[in-house]
């Protein structure tokens, strides 16, 4: 009900348009999904996102993987470590890269090895945007990015 | 904490020797007992389970990247940038290097599992593991540091020494690129070096 109120706030009364980006409020582009490596139940996927009023995403699941976690890649002075994260917070109007070297969601477990080609279904869920579905295109294991 | 700590004894490690191979030269009527060598001889197993020697590789450069199969975003992303930079060279440079992907987790990366994961990248690429001791004896030729990092869902990562070694025909330390280097630039530092 916050949010729905702070949408109207920001969009000043733009009717259809605005339902419409209470429905979604969360963009998400550019993402992509490592294939699997020979031998591995564990991927990787990458995205941009970006809220328009704030949010923060909390948990992320896939009908295609056992579980996803967001983890964060710190690489410092040559040293480079993996933790986990609770959550992701999205400042209002600015994007969050997850990308390689850095956060990602990693894909844990998964039903199947992914395919170059293939799609992979993810559901975020957001504190205020609620789950929003993202259908991931799966690149080669040697991309780095979508180009 | 600590592993900042670790990353700054790392650096200046790496930086310092860096440093110290630069100022050689100058320095070269001088006794330099105290120059920190990088790389050194090794003996581990490949994807067919055959032992793997530094000297095997003698004549060719060896471009070195240790990290561990089950990590899934900075292992696979440094060796696709290893593949693009070689796929850069001409044929004939390309030859000159072997890509050398050494486990800091010989516990989870088996030969096969190691060598079907390091090939995936090209098929020039070499998957090395060994005993525990071997690839511990090979982490410190390298003064690579690796240890096991629990995950809150029972699973473990290993935080670990994350820049490539470039090693020259004769087996001797030539020069480290850090990781997140673009492709380019890591074939335009390995012709820089030689090949």
């Amino acid at each position: 009900m916050r949010y729905l109120v702070a949408v109207l706030l920001l969009g000043g009364g733009c009717g259809v348009a605005c339902a419409a980006a209470a429905a979604a409020p969360v963009s998400i582009t550019g993402a992509w999904a490592r294939a699997s490596l020979p031998h591995q139940e564990n991927t990787a996927a990458y995205m941009t996102l970006l809220s328009a009023g704030g949010d923060t995403l909390t948990g992320v699941d896939s009908a295609d993987a056992g579980m996803v976690m967001l983890h964060q890649t710190t690489s410092k002075g040559g040293m480079s470590d993996m933790s986990d994260m609770e959550s992701l917070a999205l400042p209002a109007g600015k994007a969050v890269a997850l990308a390689p070297g850095g956060m990602h969601l990693m894909v844990m477990d998964v039903k199947h090895p992914l395919a170059a080609g293939e799609k992979l279904q993810l559901v975020l869920h957001f504190t205020h945007a609620g789950d929003v579905t993202a259908t991931v295109p799966v690149l080669a294991a040697t991309a780095t990015g979508p180009r | 904490m600590r592993t900042s700590v670790f990353a700054a004894i790392v650096g200046v490690v790496v930086l310092g020797t860096i440093g110290a191979i630069e100022l050689a030269p100058k320095l070269a009527k001088q006794s330099l007992p105290a120059l920190v060598e990088i790389g050194g001889p090794f003996k581990l197993v490949d994807g067919a389970g055959k032992t793997v020697t530094d000297s095997d590789f003698r004549g060719r450069y060896m471009l070195v990247y240790f990290g561990y199969t089950h990590c899934p975003d900075v292992c696979p992303t440094t060796l696709s940038d290893m593949a693009g930079a070689l796929d850069k060279l001409p044929a004939t440079e390309k030859g000159q290097v072997v890509p050398l992907f050494i486990t800091v987790d010989p516990a989870r990366d088996i030969p096969s599992v190691i060598g079907d994961y390091a090939r995936a990248f090209g098929p020039e690429f070499v998957g090395l593991t060994g005993s525990p001791e071997a690839v511990a004896a090979a982490e410190q030729e390298y003064h690579v540091y690796a240890a096991k990092h629990p995950l809150a869902h029972g699973d473990y990562a290993m935080d670990h020494s994350s820049v490539l070694y470039v090693m020259g025909p004769d087996g001797k330390f030539l020069g480290v690129i850090a990781d997140g280097t673009k492709p380019g630039d890591i074939a335009a530092r390995l012709e820089a070096f030689g090949v």
